[in-house]
């Protein structure tokens, strides 16, 4: 289990995460959100030891990620890893595995093949999403039992983020892993991550299983026997965040609880009304644009 | 620690052929040198160490980057701080993947030059070896020096400064209170006296001058015999100097002290600063005042000349924290040099005329 207490960090005087606390479970994939600059990549080198903490400690069950004995267990995939003009799909293969003596040859070989990457080319000489393949392969081969995963997506083509999910829920499943994604991918995230965090504002402002469920929010379709309009919407009292009127035809996001919400429409007469589930991006837009708007 | 030591290892192959082709090549064409040639139809052969401690040194700011460059790029830092390896550990790896190729060039460096030595008659071969150990093992340690105070820098720009600011330093000072010397004693003529010993380079330089004049030392009294005539540095280092011993005293003493600190400054300066504004104490917030200070004293009284290192002190803040604008604290700092500018304490000049 991981367990953050306290973390607290600065650059100057700029306050990048501020008393932070957290716990991850063993054995789940947990999303990592929020919007640029929220402390995502900090909360990552914080927690792979790459920047050691002002204030607070990560801990990993009961130590520190600066140890030796724990750092073998972690893999941190940065959003723009290293390389240098000379280094190939291979020779940072070679680098990785000096540091993870348990790496899987098996595992690098059947990614590097499923992606038909040529191993002796210049990391510098492929597209981003190959590098970020390349790089995908490498820690998946290493096994590590902590796997941080930063813009998980970034580049990646459809068919590479269908084989990432299923590689990670893979290596979850074989190594009693845990796997730590950042990204904005959020309709990726919400396919295949168990718990999720959402950082904002320096703090952890949610977490757990459903993000959905915590926002005051929610989404009705409706059909009117005459052509509706968004000014009724306004005159029965609804906060209408998104709407969307075709014909008779309306798809609206309301704010507030549904009950009172429902009551609202209600008052309109719509010929038929269901309420539909809002998915993981409708609400994290949602909280934060509430948050930034100052509402 | 050992899988990585076995891996900066091979990785260095390409560097250290290099140091040695450069080495050989040196050492093929410096090593002996020829003496005689427009008087006389015979030729004495001498040995001039200078190829190889040269090399070493220069080695040393060499490998300093090397090793030491790609923590000090931001790019790179996600990559090797996370790896499953301490930071200490890892200086340590690669202090001792530098230390294996100081090793390996000292060997082949000494089996080379023994074998050019003795293929020169008169030349005495036993004093190569000791000489190339002894150059190597300071190379070595102005390494350790290098890497420490590259490592003050939180950028590879500020990291070079730092070393050629911080290897300047012991001279600075001693310089410096030759000038508050000569205003408190009136003692003009052996004002620089002791600059000498503090360079970095005099203590190694002369012990291998030492150690050529004993493998020279047949051939000088030919020399001497054929032309009546040898060169002051042919025989002036029979023996060590004193100031040679206080040269290598002051810097192997700052070289350990240098070496004992990397590794706690690889592993403390925060991370999240690299690639940024260089702000540890011991760059350029501890070398701008010391150097402005240092010119203050040898700019005398001259306020002209004062007011332009204020000047210089204002852009080299500016250089360091990337912007035109200085905070306030430096512009504190700015703005009391440039009161002092006009305050006449070094007259020297007065000094001379006293004597």
């Amino acid at each position: 289990m991981i367990e953050i207490k306290g973390l607290s960090h600065s650059f100057g005087k700029h306050v990048v995460l501020e008393n932070v606390d957290l716990k991850v479970e063993s054995g789940k994939v947990l999303g990592l959100v929020g919007i640029n600059g929220a402390g995502k990549s900090t909360l990552f080198r914080l927690m792979t030891g790459v920047y050691i903490p002002q204030q607070g400690e990560v801990l990993y069950d009961g130590e520190s990620p600066l140890k030796d004995s724990v750092r073998k267990d972690i893999f941190l995939l940065p959003d723009d890893p290293y390389f240098t003009n000379q280094t190939t799909t291979k020779s940072m293969f070679q680098l990785y595995k000096t540091f993870f003596p348990d790496a899987d040859k098996n595992i690098y070989d059947e990614i590097i093949s499923y992606f038909n990457l040529n191993e002796k080319k210049p990391l510098r000489a492929f597209s981003k999403g190959m590098r970020r393949q390349a790089y995908v392969a490498i820690a998946f081969a290493m096994k590590p039992k902590y796997l941080f995963l930063d813009e998980a997506f970034d580049g990646l083509d459809p068919l590479a983020r269908k084989m990432f999910k299923e590689r990670i829920r893979k290596h979850v499943t074989e190594n009693n892993a845990t796997v730590i994604v950042s990204s904005h991918a959020l309709k990726e995230l919400e396919e295949f991550c168990d718990d999720y965090v959402m950082i904002d504002e320096h703090q952890v402002v949610a977490s757990g299983e459903s993000l959905e469920a915590r926002v005051n929010m929610c989404r009705f379709q409706m059909a009117f026997l005459e052509t509706p309009n968004e000014a009724m919407f306004d005159r029965a009292g609804l906060k209408v965040v998104n709407l969307k009127i075709t014909n008779r035809f309306v798809i609206g996001v309301f704010d507030g609880d549904k009950e009172s919400v429902l009551a609202k429409l209600q008052t309109l007469t719509p010929a038929v009304m269901d309420e539909i589930p809002l998915n993981f991006e409708e609400a994290f837009i949602e909280s934060l644009d509430n948050r930034i708007r100052g509402v | 620690m050992t899988r990585y030591y076995r891996y900066r290892l091979i990785k260095s192959l390409p560097v250290l052929a290099v140091s040695l082709i450069a080495g050989f090549l040196f050492l093929n064409i410096g090593l002996i040198n020829n003496y005689g040639g427009y008087y006389s139809s015979k030729r004495y052969y001498t040995v001039s160490m200078e190829p190889v401690y040269i090399l070493f040194i220069i080695e040393a700011f060499a490998y300093a980057y090397l090793a030491f460059s790609s923590f000090r790029n931001k790019r790179n830092l996600d990559t090797w701080f996370s790896f499953p390896l301490s930071r200490e550990k890892i200086a340590i790896v690669h202090v001792l993947d530098v230390l294996t190729m100081y090793a390996i060039q000292a060997v082949l460096f000494g089996l080379n030059g023994v074998v050019l030595i003795a293929s020169h008659s008169g030349l005495n071969v036993l004093y190569f070896f000791p000489a190339v150990l002894i150059s190597a093992l300071y190379g070595f340690l102005m390494f350790l020096f290098c890497s420490c105070t590259f490592l003050f820098g939180n950028s590879v720009f500020d990291g070079a400064v730092s070393i050629f600011a911080w290897l300047n330093v012991p001279s600075a000072i001693v310089t410096a209170i030759s000038y508050i010397n000569v205003l408190i004693t009136g003692d003009y003529q052996n004002m620089f006296r002791n600059e000498v010993s503090v360079s970095p380079y005099y203590g190694i330089a002369a012990i291998n001058s030492y150690f050529e004049y004993y493998m020279n030392k047949n051939v000088i009294t030919k020399i001497k015999h054929a032309f009546d005539y040898t060169s002051f540095y042919m025989e002036e280092y029979k023996e060590i100097p004193n100031a040679a011993w206080i040269s290598i005293g002051i810097w192997s003493a700052i070289f350990i002290v240098a070496a004992v600190a990397l590794p706690f400054v690889f592993s403390k300066r925060p991370t999240e600063k690299i690639g940024g504004v260089s702000d540890f104490v011991l760059c350029y917030e501890f070398l701008i005042p010391f150097y402005t200070v240092f010119m203050f004293i040898i700019a005398e009284d001259r306020v002209p000349l004062k007011l332009f290192f204020v000047i210089a002190a204002y852009i080299a803040y500016a250089i360091y924290r990337k912007s035109p604008n200085i905070t306030a604290k430096r512009f504190v700092v700015i703005a009391v040099f440039a009161v002092l500018a006009f305050i006449p304490v070094f007259d020297l000049m007065g000094v001379e005329g006293v004597i």
